[in-house]
């Protein structure tokens, strides 16, 4: 079988999957629902209480799910692309960190900044994360980078730093925040999908959906770039201007998920790095594979937190980690064999 | 293709790396680069390439000036192998060359062409979906040349471009040293206008139509092999003792040095 034909496959196979795990997740939960039901509902000819839990609340957790895992999913095989290393992450190099420690600042300084801005609450949100991750990436950009290589020691020891500086903020604001405000920074960084609602949907959509077309038109000028910046510029990629869109629609993508569901770690490096194995390096297929893949995942890890343990809610970030962080450590071994860290 | 430099000079921080370089590559040349460690050829050819900016002086294609190329054309009229080409992702060997036909997005049908092509030239075929990190660094070197070579190939029509090559023969044998300087000197015939550094100083005699010889950031000497390759120009170069005889086939200087003691 010819590899574009496989990767087809996979690519639509991933597809019917989150058809159909969407559509489980809209049918499970406290009253679990028959798929006539749902046709009914979705169609409009059934409403009622039954047609507001699935229109109001199952269907916009759903489609942010989609939303978030596909951002998160095609900026971490970006941010992979842009420093040549497989072991970059949002997360990891602090943009999720300075994001969060943006959202955190709105969630707890709210009433002062959202007068101050005269904006409502869910524009500023993700205001505010964007401009804490975009900074974050420039800071891991201007540390790590030279003409010739990225050093991934200064990369991962930025992201560090710049996590511990985010926790140290994010603790000094949950120290400044009342008894109501430290119950939603905690469990808004341990990221949910709970207070997914249509407005944040639509803002989420109007947000990520571009970003992510225009990151996905710059898949073949970043296989160039896995050559190195001197041999893509070679080759006729502007590539100043490439790095340039790359991180600031990747800050975008991360600051939006980050400021709706809190900070869902290991989605962005996990699903890249599974897919490499199936659909090789090349982001032409890999990053459409990653937002199917990291929308799956999302859907997936959604349905695990809110059945799981029924009737509490698992925090869907606690679930990415704990299956993340195992699968990460099985990439820096595979890594290790390969001689590559 | 004709690629000309007017007095270069180009700094690092405080240091000298090219000092007022005059250079030439005319068309259907192949011209080698010597000298010892350091002494600017990678620096020149970053230069010529446009990677690094002179602080005084101009670097010209085909007589404009190379800052005034619009990106794209220059990526279909010279192609550039950089001595560090790190790869840290598993592609496979034929997706790697095909790297180097992005600069022709619109030729589905003649890029699978050239990229055979090479491939078969290079003797890659076989090893077409093996995965770069798993070759030997020969084998690496062998396929990052392929991929800059199907950046200016033709077939069946004449060449015309520019190739530069950082020690394209570094980490591979004797056998594909000469299978590689064989083919650039057919590519030179066909068209191309052809830079290589080199370190084995009897293989750029053999194969060179012009030296450039370099010395801390200046030109020593420029020329054919014979007016390059004196005792005196590769004593105050190399500053080790030198005999030179004539290759008993092509007539070109070969170069014995012996240690100093």
């Amino acid at each position: 079988m010819p590899p574009s034909c496989k990767r087809s496959i996979v690519v639509v196979s991933l597809s019917l999957l989150l058809l159909c795990i969407s559509a489980w997740s809209l049918s499970a939960g406290a009253s679990f629902l028959g798929f006539g039901e749902l046709i009914d509902i979705l169609f409009g000819s059934q409403t009622g209480i039954t047609g507001t839990i699935v229109l109001e609340i199952r269907l916009p957790r759903i489609l942010l799910s989609v939303l978030v895992g596909a951002g998160l999913g095609v900026s971490g095989a970006v941010i992979q692309g842009l420093f040549r290393n497989p072991l970059a992450d949002p997360g990891l190099i602090g943009v999720s960190g300075g994001a969060a420690l943006g959202a955190a600042c709105v969630l707890v300084l709210g009433q002062e900044l959202l007068a101050f801005f005269c904006l409502p609450v869910n524009l500023l949100l993700p205001i505010a994360a964007f401009a804490g991750g975009l900074l974050a990436t420039l800071l891991v950009l201007a540390f790590s980078w030279s003409a010739m290589t990225v050093s991934v020691v200064a990369m991962l020891l930025v992201g560090l730093a710049i996590n511990t500086m985010a926790t140290g903020g994010i603790g000094l604001l949950t120290a400044l925040s009342d008894q109501d405000g430290l119950r939603n920074l905690t469990f808004w960084l341990l990221g949910s999908m709970a207070s997914a609602d249509t407005d944040k949907v639509l803002i989420a959509s109007a947000v990520i959906v571009p970003a992510l077309y225009l990151l996905l038109r710059d898949a073949s000028n970043l296989d160039c770039l896995l050559l190195g910046e001197s041999s893509a510029r070679t080759l006729g990629v502007p590539v100043s201007g490439l790095k340039f869109r790359l991180v600031l629609l990747s800050a975008l993508v991360v600051g939006c998920a980050v400021a709706f569901t809190g900070i869902i770690g290991f989605v962005g490096l996990i699903v890249p790095n599974l897919l490499r194995f199936v659909v090789g390096p090349l982001h032409r297929w890999l990053l459409p594979a990653s937002a199917v893949f990291g929308a799956l995942i999302l859907v997936t890890a959604d349905l695990l937190a809110r059945t799981l343990w029924f009737p509490r809610e698992l925090p869907i970030g606690v679930l990415t980690s704990l299956i993340g962080a195992p699968v990460f450590i099985f990439l820096i071994a595979l890594q290790r064999k390969k001689g590559l860290l | 293709m004709r690629l000309t430099a007017r007095n270069l000079d180009v700094k690092i921080g405080e240091s000298t790396i090219l000092d007022g370089v005059d250079f030439t590559l005319d068309e259907k040349k192949l011209v080698a680069l010597v000298g010892a460690n350091g002494s600017g050829k990678t620096s020149l050819i970053r230069t010529l390439s446009g990677e690094l900016i002179p602080c005084a002086g101009e670097v010209c294609l085909d007589d404009k000036e190379l800052s005034q190329w619009k990106q794209e054309d220059r990526a279909t009229t010279m192609a550039v192998l950089f001595q560090q080409t790190p790869v840290n992702f598993d592609i496979s060997v034929k997706q790697l060359v095909r790297l180097g036909r992005h600069p022709y997005p619109y030729q589905k049908q003649k890029n699978r062409e050239i990229i055979d092509d090479v491939m078969d030239c290079l003797g890659l075929t076989a090893m077409a979906q093996r995965s770069f990190l798993s070759l030997s660094g020969g084998e690496q070197q062998r396929v990052q040349i392929a991929r800059v070579l199907v950046q200016v190939w033709e077939i069946g029509s004449e060449m015309d471009g520019i190739l530069m090559l950082d020690e394209p023969l570094a980490a591979l044998d004797i056998v594909y040293q000469y299978q590689l300087l064989q083919l650039l000197q057919k590519l030179r015939s066909t068209g191309l206008s052809i830079l290589l550094s080199i370190h084995d100083l009897n293989l750029a005699s053999l194969f060179a139509d012009e030296m450039v010889l370099l010395d801390q950031g200046r030109v020593v000497a420029t020329g054919m092999p014979e007016s390059v390759f004196t005792a005196q120009n590769l004593q105050q170069t190399f500053k080790q003792p030198v005999e030179i005889i004539k290759h008993p086939g092509t007539g070109r200087p070969q170069m014995m040095f012996s240690a100093e003691y």
